[in-house]
């Protein structure tokens, strides 16, 4: 495969003031381009098996979490459109209050023993992935006064070459954090961060159990050989 | 076939331990090589809530085909790897934390990597942060610095 430069405001910043954390850990040095057709061409080869109960984070515990139950879906394809096959996700998100089940989380909600709160799977052979899971809440974090974060999913995706590895957090729609977060306000490029944010759908929505929200995600990286040829 | 936009980068925060933990692997099969070294950011403060991953092309360094692990409340990682074949870096790396928005491509080298097609496209006067110090035999040691004097390449594959 090959990638081209991404352009500019696509990519968050590496030190955006208003996120204080990045003031003394972003990198001030522009990435240096390289060509390095492993990277570009070459997988990690995957030998652990991906349980299929890794897919509905709403099982782990000795009953159902406490949340509003809901399905993420979506579709994974390169830049030229190109499923993603067979390709590990993680994700990991806090739970419906709001409070992730992590040691150093020491937000004054509830915790619920029922919600791990992670999971991971592979893309099919059309590059389409499914989990179960509850809405994760907002919590709150120590950046500025009443900060909050928008609800979010954290995703971990590694493509189909080494290069196409990405970590990002999908979004739900219309929610009124977006305009104070100062992480999802780093990508300058308006359409790049709606790009982040799932949509609801009644198609997805399982009548009685769970809503349904879609997204489809696109890792970098076209196909080195020109189309149409 | 269409061109699509990407999606793009967010961080990865702090949380992400217990969900990432299934694949923390810190030593390679067949490894000979320890690698050690700590994550600083801009002012020399150790990162304590970074992970780094290890990768090379061509071999399964552990069942899930990498290498990844936490820093300590140090900043410090460890990690055994097998020996670099000829021109080419000890490992692809790709580093993670709070506080970084994207992640970051590096590689680390030792002396059988460099002179290799990676490291002949990296500035001449920052190569020395992608080279492994050697501390005695076969123990390297090699820092992530984030930001600031002596701050490590990172890549952007093409």
């Amino acid at each position: 495969m090959k990638f081209t430069s991404p352009r500019p405001g696509q990519l968050p910043n590496n030190v955006h003031p208003p996120y204080k954390s990045t003031l003394a850990r972003g990198p001030h040095q522009p990435r240096v381009e390289v060509l390095s057709r492993a990277a570009a061409d070459q997988s990690l080869r995957l030998t652990r098996s991906i349980a299929l109960r890794d897919a509905d984070l709403t099982s782990q515990g000795q009953s159902a979490p406490l949340g509003q139950a809901i399905t993420v879906s979506g579709r994974v394809v390169d830049e030229d459109g190109r499923p993603i096959r067979d390709s590990l996700i993680e994700v990991w998100q806090c739970n419906a209050a709001g409070r992730y089940a992590h040691v150093k989380d020491d937000h004054d909600a509830p915790l619920d023993a029922d919600f791990p709160g992670f999971g991971k799977m592979l893309t099919d052979s059309d590059g389409r992935y499914h989990f179960k899971t509850i809405k994760p809440g907002a919590y709150p974090w120590g950046n500025h006064h009443n900060a909050w974060r928008p609800a979010h999913i954290h995703f971990s995706l590694f493509g189909n070459v080494y290069a196409q590895r990405l970590i990002t957090q999908m979004y739900f729609p219309d929610d009124p954090l977006f305009p104070f977060d100062p992480i999802f306000n780093s990508i300058a490029d308006k359409a790049a961060r709606a790009r982040l944010v799932s949509r609801f759908s009644l198609d997805e929505t399982v009548s009685g159990v769970s809503l349904g929200y879609v997204f489809d995600i696109v890792l970098r990286g076209r196909s080195a050989t020109p189309t149409g040829i | 076939m269409s061109e699509t936009a990407f999606t793009t980068h967010q961080t990865i925060g702090p949380f992400f331990h217990d969900g990432l933990r299934w694949a923390f692997v810190a030593d390679a099969k067949d490894a000979t090589i320890t690698l050690t070294g700590r994550v600083l950011d801009g002012s020399g403060t150790p990162v304590s809530d970074a992970m780094l991953e290890a990768w090379r092309p061509g071999a399964a360094l552990s069942d899930v085909g990498l290498l990844r692990v936490a820093t300590d409340k140090d900043g410090r990682y460890s990690m055994r790897l097998p020996a670099a074949r000829s021109g080419e870096p000890l490992a692809h790396i790709c580093v993670f934390a709070r506080g970084l928005l994207n992640h970051y491509f590096t590689a680390v080298f030792d002396e059988a990597g460099i002179d290799g097609d990676l490291w002949a496209q990296i500035p001449e006067a920052r190569r020395a942060t992608l080279l492994a110090t050697p501390i005695n035999g076969e123990h390297l040691q090699w820092d992530v610095k984030l930001q600031g004097d002596n701050e490590t390449v990172f890549f952007d594959y093409r």
